[in-house]
């Protein structure tokens, strides 16, 4: 019989080198989820060690209020989202990205609780499941006798070698963090980690975060 | 600036690209992260995408023999050559790949020069790995149209006929592939050999229309397109014959080897001498040896250096030479020796050979024939007679005397007598000595001239190139082991300059610093051998 999450299931059932993963991450016009708005969304699919860059999505949205005080922090200023779309236009897509896949991020909490309130609002219900490569990071640190906080995410840009560019960058942050769990992955396997354990200790929170 | 795009911006040849080439390349990106002994692709394979090593090492295999390594900042330039589908290539270590569509590229070839440039010389660096590139010759190589490189008439045939048919009209012509043609000589199909065991594969019968056995669309690029394009359907296709059309009309097939020998010098260098010993036809030979020049003009280009063009030219028109004395059929009792620079495996621009024919009577076809190739030769009847009375400059050129056809016999003995001319005259050596450099061939014409009266002097009197010869006086203790190996640098990069201007036709130019450099080396030179001779 078909289950809703019916492709979910399968993804998690795969191995890690098969899995479908969706990279995100948003830039918003402050913190308070009630109160402030998405005013951009980054999403590169992967799967397994592979980044699909060519299949990114990335758009700026118009939020109903803007906040200046954000601007310092993403460069985004109200005249480029005047021609932006709503969120309202584009949720099918994000939807179409994001669903049955594993949602990869830092701080991805923060991305989620936006997303989620924001289909909320719209009244629409999605699924949302994720792994955090901060946690994932402090797990691999912990399992290799060399604990460390992570604070940054500058910390494991220079920690892999990953190029760098201008961060608080919707894309060029998703881009940074697929980049990064591309190499954790790699490190998981040898650890002989299954997707189902990747899942556990992606969302797991540890002594410093 | 995004970060992959600031990164690749400052290595080449992506440094080449304006940020919006950049930005469209990336575009079509996928990065892969390969584990140790993962392999990227395999032979034969269809290659769409090219690689750029982020992170890692990558080797190249054929067969089971690692052929080159890529390594961090590399791109993998198989994927751009037709070479790809020949060899497999494996992560040695966890490797980090941006891998890029080709079809992207190519579209950026087409708008940006500079990067178009540049990669062509860094693919055709691996692929010649021979050879040195400079970056305007590489460019006319591969923008010539693919049109010049078709050899033969294409054998073709209207759709209808039976495979059976199809296969005898293959074996009549020799040929690999047969293009099936629409009335008006429009390709709409291509039967391979690939093809053919294809449909003995899948039980077609022989009795069958082409039609069933035949690949369409047909892959194709037009008469006029550059080499390039059709290297990129070679590759993006992974194809072994494509189809050349004028007009949309069929104007030739060339092959991957057509490919290969046309755009490798040495493959030009092979080609021309199997065609030399193929030949049946004195004419057939006076056209082949027409291309010499063009050859030597080709193989500078290219990056060869003065003693490799010298080797690979005089290696070809020895054969030449024999194969027209062998024409010929010139009496066994004469003896033909080449003199001169070209005796010495040497070579000018234009090719210049001289030769000597020891024999009683003049051979008036043999005459003829060297006369039309524009040889220098004279003939000898008398060894004695014909040494004894030899001025001081052309008993030099026999000094290079080497032996090409005939009579071993009378060889040695001109070979003993000049020997023994050279020992009752050792003032000769001193014409040179007291000789003052004007032009740049007087510094090279000098150290040639020393070096070959010493080695003669010394025992060596075999036809040698110059640095050859400077090499054994070196091993003699004769002269300076430093002197020799400055004297034998300073040599062949005048006489590469020197073979430069002849083919540009211009003066000949050096810096003025290395000039100066080697003058004041051939000095010391004349002082050494001044004192030596006392």
């Amino acid at each position: 019989m078909y289950k809703k999450n019916d492709r979910l299931e399968r993804n998690i059932e795969s191995d890690i080198e098969k899995a479908e993963f969706s990279v995100i991450d948003l830039e918003t016009t402050g913190l308070d989820v009630k109160r402030d708005d998405i005013i951009s969304i980054a999403i590169i699919p992967m799967t397994g060690l592979k980044i699909h860059f060519k299949k990114y999505y990335y758009t700026l949205i118009r939020p109903s209020k803007f906040s200046e005080k954000s601007i310092k922090i993403h460069g985004i200023c109200p005249g480029d989202l005047n021609q932006a779309p709503r969120f309202e236009e584009i949720y099918e897509k994000i939807m179409e990205m994001l669903n049955n896949k594993i949602i990869v991020g830092f701080n991805v909490d923060f991305d989620i609780a936006f997303l989620r309130e924001k289909f909320k609002k719209i009244e629409k219900k999605i699924d949302l499941n994720y792994v955090d490569i901060k946690k994932i990071e402090s797990w691999i640190l912990i399992r290799r006798g060399t604990p460390k906080p992570i604070i940054e995410l500058s910390d494991l840009i220079s920690r892999y070698g990953i190029e760098e560019g201008a961060q608080h960058n919707a894309l060029v942050d998703a881009y940074t963090i697929a980049r990064i769990f591309q190499n954790q992955l790699k490190t998981l396997l040898t650890f002989n980690i299954k997707l189902n354990d990747l899942l556990k200790l992606g969302r797991k929170n540890d002594f410093f975060n | 600036m995004f970060p992959p795009i600031q990164y690749l911006s400052k290595i080449k040849p992506f440094s080449f690209l304006s940020d919006s080439e950049l930005t469209e390349l990336i575009e079509s990106m996928e990065i892969s992260l390969y584990r140790k002994d993962e392999i990227i692709f395999k032979p034969k394979e269809e290659i769409s995408k090219f690689y750029f090593i982020r992170e890692g090492k990558v080797g190249l295999f054929y067969g089971s023999e690692l052929m080159w390594i890529v390594e961090k900042d590399e791109i993998i330039e198989t994927t751009f050559s037709t070479t790809a589908i020949e060899f497999t290539a494996k992560a040695l270590e966890d490797s980090i790949i941006f891998e890029f569509e080709i079809a992207i590229l190519k579209k950026i070839l087409q708008k940006n020069v500079l990067f178009k440039e540049f990669l062509e010389k860094l693919i055709s660096g691996k692929f010649l790995s021979l050879l040195k590139l400079t970056r305007m010759d590489i460019i006319d190589i591969y923008e010539r149209p693919i049109g010049m490189m078709i050899s033969r008439a294409p054998i073709f045939c209207f759709k209808g006929k039976t495979i059976k048919e199809v296969i005898e009209l293959m074996n009549e012509n020799d040929v690999g592939s047969i293009v099936v043609v629409d009335p008006e000589n429009k390709p709409i199909g291509i039967v391979t050999h690939s093809d053919l065991l294809k449909i003995i594969g899948r039980g077609i019968a022989l009795t069958e229309s082409v039609e069933k056995a035949m690949s369409y669309p047909v892959i194709k690029v037009n008469f006029n397109a550059p080499i390039l394009e059709a290297y990129l359907k070679f590759l993006s296709y992974g194809i072994n014959h494509l189809v050349v059309v004028d007009n949309e009309r069929l104007a030739g097939v060339i092959s991957i080897k057509d490919l290969i020998y046309n755009i490798e010098p040495p493959g030009h260098f092979l080609k021309l001498k199997k065609e030399v010993l193929k030949s049946k036809s004195l004419e057939e030979i006076k056209k082949l040896s027409q291309q010499v020049n063009l050859l030597i003009k080709n193989a500078l280009e290219y990056g060869f250096s003065y003693p490799a063009i010298s080797r690979l030219i005089s290696t070809i028109f020895d054969t030449i030479l024999k194969k027209i004395f062998t024409t010929l059929e010139v009496d066994s009792n004469t003896t033909i020796i080449t003199t001169g620079i070209y005796g010495r495996r040497e070579i000018d621009f234009p090719l210049k050979i001289n030769l000597l024919i020891i024999n009683e009577e003049e051979d008036k076809r043999l005459s003829n024939i060297l006369f039309d190739l524009n040889i220098q030769f004279e003939y000898c009847k008398s060894i004695n007679q014909f040494l004894d009375n030899l001025q001081n400059i052309k008993l030099l050129n026999l000094l290079d005397a080497r032996y090409i056809f005939g009579n071993r016999i009378n060889y040695v003995k001109f070979k003993d007598h000049v020997k023994e001319m050279v020992r009752q005259k050792p003032h000769l050596i001193k014409i040179f000595i007291d000789k003052d450099f004007e032009e740049l061939e007087d510094v090279s014409e000098m150290i040639s001239n020393i070096t070959k009266v010493l080695s003669y002097i010394h025992g060596d009197i075999s036809a040698r190139p110059i640095w050859e010869r400077l090499d054994f006086l070196k091993s003699r203790n004769i002269i300076d082991g430093e002197l020799a190996n400055d004297l034998i640098e300073g040599y062949i990069t005048l006489r590469t300059i020197e073979l430069s201007a002849k083919i540009n036709n211009e003066k000949p130019s050096i810096d003025r610093i290395v000039y100066k450099k080697i003058v004041k080396r051939a000095m010391e030179y004349k002082s050494c051998i001044r004192k030596m001779i006392g």
